[in-house]
């Protein structure tokens, strides 16, 4: 993927974070990730303020980070668990 | 600067803040107290939406449509649509094939005229400019090569792959010039700032099988993209 030719990666949320942006630094490209959805925003089993700290820790190593999710959401999830990811992202990012 | 932000660091640059772009899939749908179905065929809901996600969530960037079965429906897959969700597709038109028919029977290659495609250049018209007064980047998202392969061959792609890999050659390169499609109408037509290939059943395959059908057919995508002077991203 990262070799693809595509200025950046976006990637699910099965990947290590620490793996990626190493690759994608190695690769001069950006990369988008990866808040475990199903985990912490479908199951609600992982709390999504924690996972977005994962994110923005491992992420923010590298040059090239952009915080995302690791999959595409639907109706099934209480936006109350994405606002508090959000408002981690926020607070840890001084935005 | 928040687009120009994410800009920079989807090129891979250190920027002052991290930016932030989700993968939204139908969400706005729920945020706007429609069904799925109801959201994914009208134009101005994907353009209302986009803008209320962008603005609810405070992002950089915001995608217009995240409906990875828009080119099939557009190609002649029939879709089952959902009230909570993208459409599932239950009939491909190559899947009855004989494989060695597939090359003669694959459809017309679209245009801003087919499908869906008026909707969602309807809704770019309209998210737009609501984006770009809000500094926010709008995001396309074309089908991937093995998506579009998969849609319209079931899965009889994957048996094509191991027994008439020629044809699924041919099967590929015409799903590779469909995604080329889908890339210039969101860079050229509509003018996304980032124009993304989401490609998730790309990552079954081998990465031989990767490197042989799915990264050659990814290119003219992106000579697409990079020529438009846009962002390119790979989603999988």
């Amino acid at each position: 993927m990262a070799g693809s030719g595509a200025q950046s990666i976006a990637i699910d949320e099965c990947m290590d974070l620490d793996f990626v942006g190493t690759v994608a630094q190695a690769h001069a490209i950006g990369f988008i990730g990866n808040l475990h959805v199903s985990a912490a925003l479908f199951e609600e089993t992982e709390d999504a303020s924690i996972d977005a700290e994962r994110c923005l820790a491992a992420g923010r190593r590298f040059p090239g980070y952009v915080f995302g999710l690791g999959g595409p959401i639907t109706q099934h999830i209480d936006p109350l668990q994405m606002e508090k990811a959000v408002a981690t992202y926020r607070e840890r990012c001084q935005r | 600067m928040a687009k120009e932000h994410l800009r920079r660091a989807l090129h891979g640059e250190y920027t002052e803040v991290i930016p932030w772009l989700p993968h939204i899939g139908t969400h706005a749908a729920q945020l706007l107290g429609v069904s799925a179905a109801t959201y994914l065929q009208d134009a101005e809901l994907l353009a209302r939406g986009a803008v209320l996600c962008a603005e609810h969530y405070g992002c950089d960037g915001i995608p217009l449509l995240d409906d990875p079965q828009m080119e099939a429906i557009s190609l002649g897959c029939v879709p089952h649509w959902s009230e909570a969700g993208p459409p599932s597709l239950i009939s491909s038109p190559l899947a009855p094939v004989p494989a060695e028919q597939v090359p003669e029977h694959l459809p017309p290659l679209p245009d801003e005229t087919t499908g869906r495609w008026p909707t969602v250049i309807g809704a770019g018209e309209c998210a737009k400019p609501e984006l770009e007064a809000r500094d926010i980047a709008l995001v396309g998202i074309a089908a991937g090569p093995c998506t579009i392969a998969y849609h319209l061959r079931g899965l009889a792609l994957f048996t094509d792959l191991l027994r008439r890999p020629e044809l699924a050659a041919e099967l590929f390169a015409y799903a590779g010039r469909v995604s080329a499609v889908s890339a210039r109408i969101y860079a050229e037509v509509i003018g996304c700032d980032i124009v993304a290939v989401n490609d998730t059943p790309a990552t079954m395959l081998k990465p031989e099988y990767f490197q042989r059908y799915v990264l050659p057919n990814l290119q003219p995508a992106w000579q697409i993209i990079h020529r438009a002077g846009k962002t390119s991203s790979f989603w999988a």
